[in-house]
C-alpha cells in the first residue's frame, strides 16, 4: 500500500492556499500581478538596504560574514511568528480535518502532512530573506559557488526547527485543552501563547545580537568573533552551523549545511513521529460545541429583540464574523497588539543597552524640535491603523454568504459601508495604539502627539478606502478554508505591502522638504483626507455595479 | 404573482447556458414546486428571480414589481430560503434573527411575536441565544426558515428546504407551506424528493437543460403522459426527461 502522506499534503495545500484557477486572463489580473511584483519588488528593497547597511558596518571590523548570521536569526524569527500563527488557524480549520479521522491514515502522517503544508509558506518567507541577504553578500564578496549551495540549504532548512517547535508547543497545548470544548478560547489562547514564546524568543535573540552591528563594539569587546558566536550558538546553534555553511571554506561548509538540514529534518519528523496520534486524537470533537438553552420568556424576547438601523446592524455583523473567527481575529485585529509588543521588545533592550540610549539622547532632541518625531509617530500609526486586512479581503470573506445576502433586500451601500466603517474604527484604534505609543516613547508632547494621530487616521482610512477598491475589484470568491479568504488573499499581501512601501516611499520624499510640523500636519492630514473623501464618494457606485454582477 | 418571462442565463466564466427562454407564472394562494435532475437550470433560476443573478435576457416582477427596476421594492416581497443553511455559524440565533429583521425593517412587537411563535412551532425556542455553530444542519435550516418569515412575506420561496429536517419538522414545513398558501400567500420551492412535490404541491414545472418540459397539476401530467391515476410522479418525471433527452439526441 502506498503511503497517503504525498495525496495529504496536496490536499492541505491546495484547501489552504487555494490557488486561484484564474489565469492571466485580462488586463485586471495582469494589473495585480504587476502591483503586487512592484510592492514585494519595494518591501525587498527595503530589506537589502538593512543589508547592505549592516555589511557595510560589519565589513570595516572585517567581520562582514557576520551579516549572513544576522539575516539568518532574523529569518527564522520571522518565520516562527508567521509560521505560528499559520500552523495555530489550520490546526483544524475546517470539517476536513476531522471527517480524515474516519479514513485509514495514521497520525503520524496526517501531522506530518500539516507541517509539510504550512513549511510550504515558511519557505517561501525564508527563501525571499536568505536570498537577498545572500545576493548581497554575492555582489560584495564573490564568494566560491559552495556558498550558493549553502545559502539554499539555509533557505530549506530555516523553517524546520520553528516548524517542529511550534507543533512541540500546539499538540499538548490542544490536548491539554480539550475538555474546554471550546476551539475559540483554545485558539487565541494558543494565539496568545505562541505570541509570548516568540516575543520571549526576540527577547532572547536580540539580546544576543544587539549591538553585533556596531563594528567599533564588536572590536572594542571582542579580540575576535568567537565570543559572540559562543553566545549565538547557545542561543540557536542552527543558525550558527546556518552561518557556517555559507562562509567556511573547505568540505566544512557544505559539511555545516547538510547537518544542519539534517538536524532540522529530524526535528520535525520527530515531532510528527512522536506527537502523531496525540495530534489525531487532539482533533476528536474539536469543533463541538454546547448548545446554550435558554428559556425563551416573554422578557427574554423583549430583551433579545430590538429593531435597529439597518446599517448598525450590518456593522455589527461585521464586527462579530471577523472576530469571532480564530483566523480572522489573530490575522487580522490582533495585529494591532502584537507589532508594538514586538517592537516594545527591542525599545526594552534598547533600554539595556546604556551606550545606544546615550548616543540616542540628544538625536532624539534634536528630532523633537523637528518635524520627523511627529511624523515617525504618524508613520507608525499609521502602519498600525491599516495592518488589519480587514477591508482588502471585505468582500473576500462575505463570498460563502454572498448568495444569500443578495436576496436580501439589502442595500449595497450600507452593505459595503458598514465594511469600510469596521476597518475605521480598528483604523483608529491601531492609529491611537501606533500613534500615542510612539510618541510616548519618543517623549512628544501632547499637540505633537495628537498631530501625530489625525495623520495617523488620515492615512489610515485612506488605506481602508483603497483597500475596499482593491478587494471590490478583484475578490477572493472560492475557498474552503478561510484562512484563504484572509491570510491567503493576495489582496491582503498586496496591501499591506503595499502601505508599507507608501510609508517608506513618503519617509525618503519627506526628508527632502524642508517644511515645518504644521506643512507636513496640512500636507499628510489634509492630502489623506481628500483622498479619503474622494474615494469613498465614488465607491458606492462602483460597488453597487460590480455586486450586482457578481455571479454566486 | 411571480411571472418569469424569456428568462436565458450564461454564466460567463464558464460559458455555460444554464437556463434558455424560461417562462413560468406563480399565481398567489398556490404551492408551487420546481423539479428536475442536477444541473438542469433549478437553481439558477431561483437566483433570477430572487435577485441574486442578472439574467442575459428575460424579467422577473414579484407581486408586479419589476426585479431590474427596483430590486429592493421586489426583494422586499418574499422571504428566501437558500439551500445551504451553513452560513453564520458565529453569531448567535438571536444575532442573525435580529440582523434579518433589521434588513426587513421589521418592528419590535412583530419580530418578538413572530419569532416566539415560529421558534415554538419548529422547537428550538430555548436555543436562540447559543451560537448557531453549535446548531445540527436541521436546527440550522429551521432557523433559517424563521429567518425568511419575520416579515410576513407575499411569497416564499425555498431552495431544497426539506434536506435535513427531521420527520417532524419536515412536516411541520409542509403545514406551514399549506397555511400560507391558503391565506393567499404564494409558495416556490424547489426539490428532489418526488414525494414532496407530490403531496404538497398544487402544480409542479419541470426543468430540464434549463427549458421548462411541463407546467401544471400533478393530474395534468398524468394526462399528458398517458399514465393511470397510480402511476408515481417520480416515474411519470422520468419517462419526461427520458423523453426529451431521445428527442434531444435525435434531434
Amino acid at each position: 500500500m502506498t503511503s497517503p502522506f504525498p495525496s495529504l499534503v496536496r490536499f492541505y495545500a491546495l484547501t489552504a492556499y487555494a490557488p486561484s484557477k484564474r489565469g492571466a486572463q485580462n488586463a485586471k489580473t495582469v494589473g495585480i500581478a504587476a502591483l503586487a511584483v512592484f510592492v514585494v519588488a519595494d518591501i525587498c528593497g527595503v530589506y537589502g538596504y538593512m543589508n547592505w547597511a549592516t555589511y557595510t558596518a560589519l565589513k570595516s571590523a572585517g567581520m562582514q560574514g557576520l551579516m549572513l548570521l544576522n539575516a539568518t536569526i532574523t529569518a527564522a524569527l520571522l518565520v516562527f511568528v508567521v509560521s505560528f500563527l499559520t500552523a495555530l488557524s489550520t490546526y483544524c480549520a475546517s470539517k476536513a480535518d476531522t471527517n480524515m479521522l474516519a479514513l485509514p491514515i495514521k497520525g503520524r502522517d496526517l501531522l506530518g502532512a500539516k507541517m509539510a503544508m504550512v513549511y510550504l509558506a515558511d519557505f517561501a518567507l525564508a527563501f525571499l530573506l536568505i536570498a537577498i541577504a545572500a545576493l548581497i553578500y554575492a555582489i560584495r564578496e564573490a564568494p566560491p559557488i559552495g556558498f550558493y549551495f549553502g545559502a539554499l540549504l539555509t533557505a530549506l532548512t530555516v523553517p524546520l526547527i520553528p516548524l517542529a517547535v511550534i507543533y512541540l508547543i500546539l499538540v499538548p497545548l490542544m490536548i491539554a485543552t480539550r475538555p474546554l470544548r471550546n476551539k475559540n478560547a483554545v485558539m487565541i489562547a494558543g494565539g496568545i501563547i505562541g505570541t509570548a514564546f516568540a516575543l520571549a524568543f526576540n527577547f532572547y535573540i536580540q539580546s544576543a545580537t544587539s549591538r553585533m552591528e556596531d563594528s567599533s563594539w564588536v572590536l572594542a569587546n571582542f579580540a575576535g568573533p568567537d565570543a559572540i558566536l559562543a553566545r549565538i550558538g547557545q542561543a540557536y546553534p542552527p543558525a550558527f552551523l546556518a552561518w557556517k555553511s555559507m562562509t567556511a571554506i573547505s568540505l566544512l561548509g557544505p559539511f555545516c549545511a547538510l547537518a544542519n538540514f539534517a538536524l532540522g529534518l529530524g526535528a520535525t519528523s520527530l515531532v510528527a513521529l512522536a506527537l502523531g496520534k496525540a495530534y489525531a486524537k487532539s482533533l476528536l470533537g474539536f469543533g463541538e460545541q454546547r448548545i446554550k438553552r435558554v428559556r425563551a420568556t416573554r422578557s427574554f424576547m423583549v430583551r433579545s429583540f430590538r429593531a435597529r438601523p439597518a446599517l448598525r446592524s450590518l456593522f455589527l455583523r461585521e464586527l462579530r464574523l471577523m472576530n469571532r473567527e480564530p483566523v480572522y481575529f489573530m490575522n487580522g485585529p490582533f495585529v494591532i497588539v502584537l507589532m508594538p509588543l514586538i517592537l516594545a521588545i527591542g525599545v526594552i533592550i534598547m533600554g539595556q543597552n546604556h551606550n545606544a540610549m546615550h548616543d540616542l539622547g540628544p538625536f532624539l532632541s534634536s528630532w523633537k524640535s523637528q518635524p520627523w518625531a511627529m511624523l515617525a509617530s504618524a508613520a507608525f500609526g499609521a502602519f498600525l491603523g491599516s495592518s488589519t486586512s480587514i477591508t482588502c479581503t471585505a468582500l473576500s470573506r462575505d463570498a460563502k454568504a454572498l448568495r444569500y445576502l443578495k436576496a436580501l433586500p439589502l442595500n449595497y451601500r450600507d452593505f459595503m459601508l458598514a465594511k469600510f466603517l469596521h476597518g475605521l474604527a480598528f483604523a483608529i484604534f491601531g492609529s491611537f495604539v501606533g500613534g500615542a505609543g510612539c510618541a510616548t516613547v519618543l517623549g512628544l508632547g501632547l499637540l505633537d502627539a495628537a498631530g501625530a494621530f489625525l495623520i495617523a487616521i488620515a492615512f489610515s482610512s485612506f488605506a481602508c478606502i483603497a483597500g475596499l477598491w482593491l478587494d471590490t475589484a478583484n475578490p477572493r470568491l472560492d475557498w474552503d478554508n478561510p484562512i484563504a479568504a484572509l491570510k491567503q488573499n493576495p489582496n491582503a499581501m498586496i496591501f499591506i505591502l503595499g502601505v508599507m512601501g507608501l510609508i517608506a516611499a513618503l519617509g525618503v520624499v519627506t526628508a527632502f522638504i524642508p517644511w515645518g510640523k504644521l506643512g507636513f500636519f496640512a500636507l499628510y492630514f489634509g492630502g489623506f483626507g481628500a483622498a479619503t473623501a474622494a474615494m469613498l464618494a465614488a465607491y458606492p457606485r462602483y460597488a453597487q455595479k460590480v455586486i450586482e454582477n457578481i455571479e454566486v | 404573482m411571480i411571472s418569469l418571462q424569456h428568462l436565458t442565463k450564461t454564466y460567463s466564466k464558464s460559458g455555460t447556458k444554464a437556463v434558455d427562454d424560461l417562462s413560468l407564472e406563480i399565481r398567489d394562494g398556490e404551492i408551487f414546486g420546481l423539479l428536475g435532475p442536477n444541473g438542469a437550470g433549478k437553481s439558477t433560476t431561483i437566483k433570477m428571480l430572487t435577485g441574486v443573478l442578472n439574467p442575459d435576457s428575460g424579467n422577473v416582477e414579484i407581486s408586479g414589481i419589476d426585479m431590474a427596476d427596483s430590486p429592493l421594492a421586489a426583494k422586499a416581497r418574499f422571504g428566501f430560503v437558500a439551500d445551504d443553511p451553513e452560513l453564520f455559524n458565529k453569531l448567535r440565533a438571536t444575532e442573525y434573527l435580529n440582523f434579518i429583521a433589521d434588513i426587513y425593517r421589521v418592528v419590535d412587537e412583530l419580530r418578538q411575536e413572530r419569532i416566539s411563535s415560529l421558534a415554538e412551532r419548529f422547537r428550538i425556542a430555548d436555543v436562540l441565544s447559543a451560537s448557531i455553530g453549535s446548531f445540527s444542519r436541521g436546527m440550522k435550516q429551521k432557523l433559517c426558515i424563521i429567518a425568511s418569515l419575520l416579515h410576513d412575506p407575499e411569497a416564499w420561496i425555498l431552495d431544497e428546504p426539506m434536506v435535513g429536517l427531521d420527520p417532524q419538522a419536515s412536516f411541520d414545513l409542509k403545514e406551514l407551506m399549506r397555511e400560507r398558501a391558503k391565506a393567499g400567500g404564494l409558495v416556490l420551492f424547489s426539490t428532489h424528493v418526488m414525494e414532496v412535490a407530490e403531496k404538497v404541491c398544487d402544480r409542479i414545472a419541470i426543468i430540464d437543460k434549463g427549458k421548462v418540459r411541463f407546467v401544471g397539476s400533478i393530474e395534468e401530467l398524468r394526462k399528458k403522459d398517458g399514465g393511470g391515476a397510480s402511476e408515481s410522479l417520480e416515474s411519470l418525471f422520468l419517462e419526461l426527461v427520458d423523453d426529451d433527452e431521445d428527442s434531444g439526441k435525435k434531434s
